[in-house]
C-alpha cells in the first residue's frame, strides 16, 4: 500500500554545468555566440551602449533607433514592414538606460536576407519627416498611458527618487519633454551616438558560413565614440505618497545597491530571494499567504551599469496599506537581526540550484543568462561563483549581508 | 515536429510523453478540462479561485510548494475559460517528488477553511489589481456579456464580480473538486528528460490508484447566432479613446478556424497589416490597432482593438476600419500578402517550440481540444488555407449583425 505521506526521498541534486559559450570578435565587435541546431530559427542582437546616458535632449534616444525602421531613399516604412514580415522575420528595437537594443528574429534560412535588409537600414535610414511627426505622436499617447498606470508610475517614481530628476535612470519622459524634440536631432543621434560600442549576442542554428557574413555586413558599420557625462545619484530618502484615487496602494521600495562586481553580490541576491525573490520567500508567505493583503510581492536587485538599486514592490489593499508596510518593515528587519534556520536556507538553496538548470534548458534561455554578464563586460564565471557562494553560506552570512546592505535609508513610494 | 507516445491508465487519466535529453529536467503539465465556462452562473470566478485553492495543501501533504522548491523545483498554473492548467519543472533525478505532489492533490484536498478565506482575499486584490486598477482593464468584463449572451464565456474567467468570490463557500469547493478533479478529466504531459518506460511506472505508481469519477458531460448552454448588431458605449478615466468590435467566429477545433486565424493576421497582425498601414500610417485616425482571434474550445470571437488619434470621433474610426474590411470581403489580398501572414505563423510556430514548457503544455491543450497531433499539423493546416478560404470566411464572419461594439470613451 503506497504510505502518500512519506515523501519520496530527495535525491542531491546535480551539479549545474555551464555549457561553453563562444566568444569571438566580428568585425571587431565583442561577440556571444551560443550555438543549438533544435530549432531552425537564428536571433541576432545589438547591444549599443547609447542609452539614456548619451542623451543630450531628454526623450531623443528612443527616436535615434526607433526611426530606422521608417525610411530609405529607396522604401518607404510600409515597404521596410512589409519586407520583413514577409519572411517571418521582427525587429525589436529596445531603448533602455544603459544600452539599447536591437534585435532580430528570424528563421534560419531568412537570415542572410534579413540581416541584409537591416543593414540596409543602419546604411541609408532618412528619417522621414512625416514619420517623425507621427511616432512623436504615437510616443506621446504612449506615454501618456504609461503614466496612468498607477503601477507603471510607482516604479517611475521610485527611480526618480532613487537617482533624482536629472539623473538618466532618474528622469520620468513625460509627453511634453517629446514635443520639442525635431526630426533632425533624431536623425544626428542615429548617425553620431547610437551605434556606440556595438556588441553582438548571436544565438540559435548558426553555421560558420553565417558568421563570415556577419563580418562582411558589420565590417561597414561605423561604431561611434562619444563621451558621455557623469551624474552622480540625488538619493530622496523618506516617505512619498501620491494620490491617484486608485483601487489598491501601489507600493515601491527602494535603496541604492552594490555592483554586480562585488564581491558580496552573490549573498546580497541569496538574501534578497529569501525575502522576496521566489512563491515561497518570506513577504510572499506572510503578506500574501498568511494575510491575504495582496495578489503578489517581491523584491529584486536591478543591475545597472552606474549604480544598481534593490527593490521591494506589491500592489496592497488599500485598507490594509498601513499594516501591509509595517509587516513589510517587520520582515526586512527580521532578515537583519536574525539569521534563518538551516532548514530555510537549504531550500533556497535548492531552489535556486534548480532555477538555474530551468533558465538553461533552452539555449535561448541560456543566451539571456550569459546576456546578463555579457553586458557588463562580466563573463560565465560569475554563475558557478555563484554557485559555490551558493552552497558555502551560512545562515550568519545572511544576516549580515542584510543588516549592511537592506537597512535604513529607503526610499518609500505609496501611489494610490 | 513534438514527438510523443501516449496511454491511459485504467481511471482514465490520458498520458503524453515527450522525451527530450537536452537538458537534465522534466516538466509535468496536468490539464483539468474545467475552466469559467463549467461555471454556474451564479458562482462565476470559481474555477479560478479554485485553482489558487490547490496550493493549499492536500490530504497527506501539508504544503504544496515548500517540497518542490526543496528538490529544486518550480511551479505555477493558470485558469482561462476553457482548462486549468499546473505546471512543475523540476530537476529529473527528483521527478517523483512531482508525481507524489500532483497525485495528492487530485486525490484529495485539506479543504482548510483558513485557506478559503485567505485566497479569497488573494484573488479580491488579483481582481483589483489586472482589471480595475489598470487602464481599460475591465474591457473584457464589459464586452464579454455583450457579445454573448447565452454561453458561459459571457463572463470573464476572474468571475462577474467580486460578490461571487464573497460568497464562495466550502461547499462549494468540495463539490466542484468531486466533479471536475477527477483523473477522466484530465490529460497528464511528461516532458524532458524521461522515458516511457519510467513515466508509466510513475503515472501507474502514483497516478493510478486515484479512483474514476462519475464525469458526467456538461451540456453548455451554446450561443444562438447573433442576428442584431450590438452596441455599448462606457466612459472611463483613461487618457485615449478606444475601440473595440467583436465578431463571433468558429471553435479551436473546426476546419474553418486556421483562415480566421490567417484572416486576423493579414487584418491586423504587424506593422504591415491592412489596418495599421491604412488606420496608423496613411490616415492616422488611430495610433495603434490590432485584430486577432480567441481560438477557445466553444465558438469564439475575431476582436479588432484599437485607440484612437486625438480629435478622431468614434464614427470616424468605426467607418475607416469598415472600409478595410469590406475590401478584404471584396477580395482584395495579394498572393505575397498570403504568404507574409503564413510565414509569420510559421515562425510563431518555430519560435513557440524552442521551451521545453510550451511544448509540454502545447501537446496537452492540443490534447483537449481532441486531437494531440494537432501541434504537428497545424503548419500544413495553415499552409493549405487559400486566398478563397479566407475571403469565404471573413465574408461569414464579418458581418454588421454578427458584430458587437464598445466605444470605450475617454473622460477627465
Amino acid at each position: 500500500m503506497l504510505d502518500r505521506s512519506i515523501a519520496p526521498s530527495p535525491e542531491p541534486l546535480k551539479t549545474v554545468d555551464f555549457p561553453q559559450a563562444e566568444y569571438l570578435q566580428i568585425a571587431g565587435c565583442e561577440t556571444l555566440l551560443l550555438r543549438s541546431s533544435n530549432q531552425p530559427v537564428v536571433v541576432l542582437e545589438l547591444i549599443l551602449s547609447s542609452g539614456r546616458w548619451t542623451e543630450k535632449r531628454p526623450g531623443i534616444s528612443y527616436f535615434g533607433s526607433k526611426m530606422i525602421l521608417e525610411g530609405t531613399p529607396q522604401k518607404t516604412a510600409e515597404q521596410i514592414s512589409f519586407a520583413f514580415e514577409a519572411l517571418g522575420s521582427y525587429v525589436e528595437i529596445n531603448p533602455g538606460f544603459d544600452h539599447q537594443t536591437i534585435k532580430l528574429y528570424t528563421l534560419k534560412r531568412f537570415f542572410e536576407k534579413s540581416v541584409s535588409m537591416l543593414f540596409e537600414l543602419f546604411d541609408k535610414a532618412t528619417f522621414p519627416s512625416e514619420e517623425f511627426a507621427l511616432m512623436k505622436t504615437i510616443r506621446q499617447q504612449n506615454l501618456q498611458n504609461q503614466l496612468s498606470k498607477p503601477n507603471q508610475f510607482a516604479s517611475l517614481k521610485l527611480t526618480e527618487l532613487l537617482y533624482g530628476q536629472e539623473h538618466p535612470y532618474g528622469r520620468i519622459i513625460i509627453p511634453e519633454m517629446v514635443e520639442p524634440l525635431t526630426r533632425e536631432q533624431a536623425h544626428e543621434y542615429f548617425q553620431w551616438v547610437l551605434f556606440r560600442n556595438p556588441k553582438i549576442v548571436l544565438v540559435g542554428d548558426v553555421e560558420d558560413s553565417q558568421i563570415d557574413f556577419l563580418n562582411q555586413m558589420f565590417k561597414r558599420l561605423e561604431s561611434n565614440t562619444v563621451a558621455t557625462e557623469k551624474f552622480l545619484p540625488q538619493t530622496s530618502i523618506g516617505d512619498h505618497e501620491i494620490n491617484r484615487q486608485a483601487n489598491q496602494a501601489s507600493v515601491r521600495i527602494g535603496k541604492i545597491t552594490i555592483p554586480k562586481h562585488h564581491p558580496d553580490i552573490h549573498k546580497l541576491s541569496i538574501a534578497n530571494t529569501i525575502l522576496g525573490g521566489f512563491f515561497g520567500s518570506r513577504l510572499m508567505k506572510n503578506i500574501r499567504e498568511e494575510k491575504g493583503l495582496t495578489y503578489g510581492i517581491h523584491s529584486s536587485i536591478v543591475h545597472l551599469a552606474e549604480h544598481s538599486y534593490w527593490t521591494v514592490g506589491s500592489e496592497l489593499a488599500k485598507d490594509k496599506l498601513t499594516e501591509g508596510l509595517s509587516e513589510i518593515q517587520k520582515e526586512i528587519n527580521i532578515l537583519c537581526d536574525q539569521p534563518p534556520t538551516e532548514d530555510e536556507l537549504e531550500t533556497v538553496r535548492n531552489y535556486l540550484s534548480g532555477k538555474l538548470m530551468t533558465s538553461m534548458d533552452s539555449v535561448f534561455g541560456l543566451a539571456s543568462l550569459y546576456k546578463s554578464t555579457f553586458l557588463f563586460g562580466m563573463d560565465p564565471t560569475y554563475f558557478s561563483e555563484f554557485m559555490s557562494t551558493l552552497q558555502s553560506i551560512q545562515s550568519a552570512d545572511i544576516s549580515e549581508v542584510a543588516s549592511t546592505y537592506l537597512q535604513g535609508e529607503l526610499v518609500n513610494v505609496v501611489v494610490q | 515536429m513534438i514527438h510523443f507516445k501516449e496511454f491511459t491508465l485504467e481511471n482514465g487519466l490520458h498520458v503524453i510523453v515527450h522525451e527530450d535529453r537536452s537538458s537534465p529536467l522534466v516538466c509535468l503539465n496536468l490539464l483539468y478540462q474545467v475552466g469559467s465556462r463549467n461555471e454556474d452562473p451564479e458562482k462565476t470566478g470559481f474555477a479560478h479561485l479554485f485553482e489558487h485553492l490547490m496550493f493549499g495543501g492536500s490530504k497527506h501533504i501539508a504544503s504544496f510548494d515548500e517540497p518542490l522548491q526543496k528538490v529544486g523545483g518550480d511551479n505555477n498554473a493558470f485558469t482561462n475559460t476553457d482548462i486549468t492548467n499546473y505546471y512543475i519543472t523540476v530537476p529529473s533525478n527528483n521527478v517523483e517528488t512531482a508525481f507524489w505532489l500532483e497525485s495528492d492533490r487530485m486525490l484529495s484536498l485539506s479543504f482548510d477553511p483558513a485557506v478559503l478565506e485567505v485566497q479569497r482575499s488573494v484573488v479580491m486584490e488579483e481582481f483589483k489589481q489586472r482589471y480595475l486598477n489598470q487602464p481599460y482593464g475591465d474591457v473584457w468584463l464589459e464586452l464579454r456579456p455583450l457579445a454573448y449572451q447565452e454561453h458561459p464565456y459571457r463572463w470573464a474567467t476572474i468571475g462577474k464580480d467580486l460578490e461571487h468570490i464573497q460568497r464562495a463557500t466550502m461547499d462549494d469547493v468540495k463539490d466542484f473538486f468531486h466533479k471536475f478533479y477527477v483523473p477522466n478529466n484530465a490529460i497528464l504531459v511528461l516532458a524532458g528528460d524521461i522515458n516511457v518506460q519510467s513515466a508509466e511506472k510513475l503515472c501507474k505508481k502514483w497516478f493510478g490508484p486515484i479512483p474514476a469519477g462519475s464525469r458526467t458531460k456538461m451540456t453548455l448552454p451554446q450561443e444562438p447566432k447573433q442576428n442584431e448588431h450590438r452596441f455599448l458605449h462606457l466612459e472611463r478615466e483613461v487618457p485615449i479613446d478606444a475601440f473595440y468590435k467583436v465578431y463571433h467566429m468558429s471553435s479551436r477545433s473546426d476546419s474553418r478556424y486556421q483562415a480566421a486565424d490567417l484572416l486576423s493576421d493579414l487584418c491586423g497582425r504587424g506593422k504591415a497589416s491592412y489596418l495599421y498601414q491604412a488606420l496608423v500610417k496613411r490616415q492616422q485616425l488611430f495610433t495603434s490597432i490590432s485584430s486577432y482571434v480567441s481560438g477557445s474550445m466553444d465558438p469564439g470571437l475575431f476582436t479588432i482593438s484599437g485607440k484612437l488619434a486625438s480629435g478622431v470621433t468614434f464614427t470616424q474610426a468605426e467607418e475607416s476600419v469598415q472600409k478595410i474590411l469590406d475590401d478584404v470581403k471584396a477580395g482584395k489580398i495579394t498572393h505575397d500578402d498570403l504568404q507574409k501572414a503564413k510565414n509569420q505563423a510559421e515562425a510563431s510556430i518555430v519560435f513557440g517550440e524552442v521551451e521545453l514548457l510550451n511544448r509540454a503544455m502545447g501537446l496537452a491543450q492540443a490534447a483537449a481540444i481532441g486531437h494531440v497531433n494537432l501541434v504537428n499539423e497545424e503548419l500544413s493546416l495553415l499552409h493549405q488555407v487559400d486566398k478563397k478560404a479566407i475571403i469565404d470566411e471573413a465574408n461569414r464572419i464579418l458581418t454588421f449583425e454578427n458584430s458587437s461594439t464598445l466605444h470605450y470613451h475617454a473622460i477627465k
